[in-house]
């Protein structure tokens, strides 16, 4: 009888686990700092993303963010950034693609982008898995 | 009795936990098209995004020499398809051309197809010889011949493609490459290449 409580309630934690690990991990401005906004419990397990830099190049803001796989197997994942104007507002831009990052067990990676117009003086950035079916 | 209840209840539990799991994303119509698309062997539109990107990002960067603060004009020369695919050359073109003028790096030369007389170019020319020609259009705002601004640079480009398989999967792989030329003295004065790699899996 108990160990149908237990069962229950690992069943459901487990759901709830999977279904929080929707979301992408995002880096995002607040306030004044960059904070790493881990939306799922599953991706945060697979993946650490550890610093993050900025620098202007030909008038343009480049941005880099380290990231690590922090588990002992290959793992698919995509990123992209969002590019903010200095209100904070989205630009109009075909230049937030997807791209695919495929890592090795522990392998530091270089997510770097350049903002596609002078206007960008803000970014977001986004890592989730590759594969849909572990998205869900 | 109890042991029915609750294995019907973990059941329940189980199904509607799966159904809110489920990516609704999957069933709508329409698709974000930043997103990859359904899996093909050729060059699908999320790949032209990467390409885009990629080739755009790489030119930003290295930025582009201008004579005293003029921007710099880039006129789109051939992008050459060597695989067995159709791919959209000249859409990659015009995107690359797109994100360039947003980012107020140089300007773009539209006219470069005077021979064939086609494209948006061909239309250059046939509004030219309507404003100059026809009679119709009053001399003092038509365009003159002979203004056309000269491209200090043409953009060329490759597209190859390897493909190999097994009993299981095929995998195509996609090598782009682009190079921008200063028509003044013929140098290449940048270049980039994307790869795209592509495994589908055999029916």
């Amino acid at each position: 009888m108990r160990i149908f409580g237990i069962l229950g309630a690992v069943l459901a934690v487990g759901l709830m686990g999977g279904c929080l690990s929707s979301a992408p991990t995002t880096v995002e401005k607040q306030g004044s700092e960059y904070k790493v906004i881990a939306n799922s419990f599953l991706l945060n397990n697979h993946i650490r993303v550890v610093e993050r830099s900025t620098r202007l190049v030909n008038g343009l803001l480049e941005a880099q963010v380290r990231g690590q796989n922090i588990k002992g197997k290959d793992v698919q994942f995509e990123y992209r950034f969002v590019w903010l104007d200095k209100d904070g507002i989205r630009l109009n831009t075909e230049m937030t693609t997807w791209k695919p990052l495929a890592l090795h067990a522990k392998e530091v990676a270089f997510m770097t982008a350049i903002a596609p117009t002078p206007e960008a003086t803000d970014f977001l950035m986004a890592v989730r898995f590759a594969q849909q079916s572990s998205r869900w | 009795m109890k042991y029915t209840v609750l294995r019907s209840f973990l059941g329940v539990l189980g199904v509607v936990g799966l159904a809110g799991c489920a990516t609704p994303m999957n069933t709508s119509v329409y698709r974000p098209p930043d997103e990859e698309g359904i899996a093909s062997r050729g060059v699908d539109l999320h790949d032209y995004q990467l390409v885009v990107e990629k080739m755009v990002t790489s030119m930003l960067k290295h930025g582009l020499q201008t004579d005293a603060g003029k921007k710099p004009v880039i006129s789109l020369g051939p992008i050459y398809n060597h695989t067995p695919y159709n791919i959209e050359v000249r859409m990659i073109g015009e995107d690359i051309r797109t994100e360039i003028l947003k980012s107020g790096l140089a300007k773009f030369s539209t006219a470069t197809d005077f021979a064939h007389k086609g494209g948006e170019s061909g239309d250059l020319y046939k509004q030219l010889e309507f404003q100059n020609e026809s009679g119709h259009v009053d001399a003092a705002t038509a365009k003159k011949y002979g203004q056309i601004v000269g491209a200090d640079y043409v953009l060329f480009g490759n597209i190859y493609s390897v493909e190999r398989g097994n009993e299981r999967i095929t995998e195509a792989n996609f090598k782009f490459t682009l190079t921008l030329t200063e028509v003044k003295t013929g140098l290449a004065v940048w270049s980039d290449t994307q790869l795209i790699r592509k495994n589908i899996p055999r029916r």
